[in-house]
């Protein structure tokens, strides 16, 4: 039995929600949106999953009520930036199970100011007790500090990381819900304002108003255009935080993961990485094999993903479309989903095989969930 | 000047913040020790100023700390403390909330 993504859907995101938007309405939204392109009703959902910071306090189950939903199979999902991954491993593991036949995962947030102060603040206990008081407001700093021991260890420079933000701030262009789409030039982005050094503006996600969704089912047949899943892994507190950061819990996933999906990195013509910073594209990449251990960074930056050789984060990614908060984690899903069922508009490559990664939730000193899945396109 | 952090009993790893299970040897029996100072490894420099800094301290535990006085560069000890207002000179601080201070086993 294979499973397969036959439906994905999006709230738009927005920096600025209409007063009154609730996450709830926002969340609905991609489920109704990604539930109209798979041509199925709530009435035919009978799995549903769900991530979110600012769903409280509701739960999952009061928004499967209040979307109609009858379900034999219901999870919530509190892992941010690795949520999908996890979700999705779930959800294909209870499809083939037969606890469920239509599964819907659904990620979203109301991110404004308001709201993304006080998820930063307040992210763990961790972040309570020995970050905010610092003064630490979110994880800039962190990864700023991960960045420099990458830019050590990897002899990379800012306009190393600055082609990786141009590159998907041109791939934002052709987006058109993506919250930045204008060209960003080399001295623009170096000359941003500073965020925390050696971090800039363009290296920091907008925080956005949003939600994305997909539809899972086994075996459509039919012709119908589908991403079928060829293997989930993930991998949770890999290293105790007692690492550098610069390897993610990716390295592990990257083997049995591409073991099961029987192909190779090399093999896939499109890599949706989690961009929380570009330093983690590079960390992810190279964790998940598609920038091979014996290929300079540097010149991988400029050779295949300036050049579109390898498309990378082919939506522009959360640092330019924007991070809908948890669903960051599932913004990479839906992108590759759509490539491969040829629904991505004018940024539409021609592709048949991709990996998306997850990455997220920093416990006091980097993100220590990482989720790794590689889609096939097929009809 | 110092900064507490947790220690394993069984195993004697350092450990920040503290936990439940000690990751090295799996004993939950802890006691809380000074660290005294650390080395400076990363610092970065937010837009109002403020200097973050992740150190060493020995046995390989690393600590995110907010550094006043002169800033030290990357190399550099600097001494511990968990008082936000430890004085001028060179010092680095790191947030405990005041519970953290009870035997934890």
């Amino acid at each position: 039995m294979t499973i397969s993504i036959i439906g994905t859907g999006q709230s738009p995101y927005t920096r600025h929600p209409q007063p009154g938007t609730e996450t709830s309405q926002v969340i609905a939204r991609a489920v109704r949106n990604a539930l109209r392109e798979a041509g199925l009703t709530p009435g035919d959902v009978d799995g549903f999953a769900v991530s979110s910071f600012t769903l409280n306090p509701d739960h999952a189950i009061d928004l499967a009520w209040r979307m109609g939903l009858r379900l034999t199979w219901l999870m919530q999902d509190t892992n941010g930036g690795a949520s999908a991954g996890g979700m999705l491993q779930h959800a294909v593991r209870a499809i083939e199970a037969g606890d469920a036949k239509v599964i819907v995962l659904a990620a979203g947030d109301l991110m404004d100011g308001p709201a993304f102060s006080q998820l930063v603040a307040s992210y763990n206990r961790a972040t309570q007790d020995h970050l905010a008081p610092l003064p630490m407001n979110g994880p800039n700093a962190l990864f700023a500090m991960l960045t420099t021991r990458q830019m050590e260890v990897l002899g990379l420079t800012r306009e190393d990381y600055g082609r990786i933000a141009i590159a998907q701030r041109e791939w934002a262009a052709d987006n058109p819900g993506a919250v930045y789409r204008q060209g960003l030039t080399m001295d623009e982005y170096l000359s941003a304002p500073a965020v925390a050094t050696p971090l800039g503006r363009y290296d920091c996600v907008p925080p956005v108003t949003g939600a994305d969704a997909v539809v899972l089912v086994a075996d459509p047949g039919n012709g119908t255009p589908r991403a079928k899943v060829l293997s989930v892994r993930a991998s949770y507190n890999a290293d105790q935080q007692a690492g550098d950061g610069l390897e993610t819990g990716l390295r592990a996933c990257a083997q049995p993961g591409w073991e099961e999906a029987g192909i190779g990195p090399g093999d896939v013509g499109l890599a949706c990485v989690y961009d929380d910073y570009p330093a983690m594209v590079v960390a992810q990449l190279a964790d998940l094999g598609v920038l091979p251990a014996d290929d300079h960074p540097a010149d991988f930056i400029k050779r295949r993903i300036a050049t579109r050789e390898l498309p990378v984060n082919t939506s522009g990614g959360q640092l330019s479309a924007g991070q809908a908060g948890a669903a960051g984690g599932m913004h990479g899903l839906v992108e590759a989903a759509r490539q491969l069922m040829g629904t991505a508009g004018a940024r539409q490559i021609a592709v048949r095989h991709a990996v998306v990664s997850g990455y997220g939730m920093v416990l006091y000193r980097y993100g220590a969930c990482a989720t790794m899945s590689v889609l096939e396109a097929a009809r | 000047m110092s900064a507490v952090v947790q220690e394993c009993r069984n195993c004697r790893s350092l450990l920040f913040p503290a936990r439940l299970f000690c990751p090295v040897c799996g004993e939950d029996s802890f006691s809380t020790v000074a660290a005294e100072d650390g080395t400076v490894e990363q610092t970065t420099t937010l837009s109002d100023g403020t200097v973050l800094a992740t150190l060493g301290i020995n046995g390989g535990l690393r600590l995110i700390a907010r550094l006043t006085g002169s800033a030290p560069e990357p190399g550099q000890r600097v001494p511990l403390t968990n008082d936000p207002v430890a004085g001028s000179g060179a010092n680095a601080y790191i947030p405990i909330p005041p519970n953290l201070n009870e035997d934890q086993s």
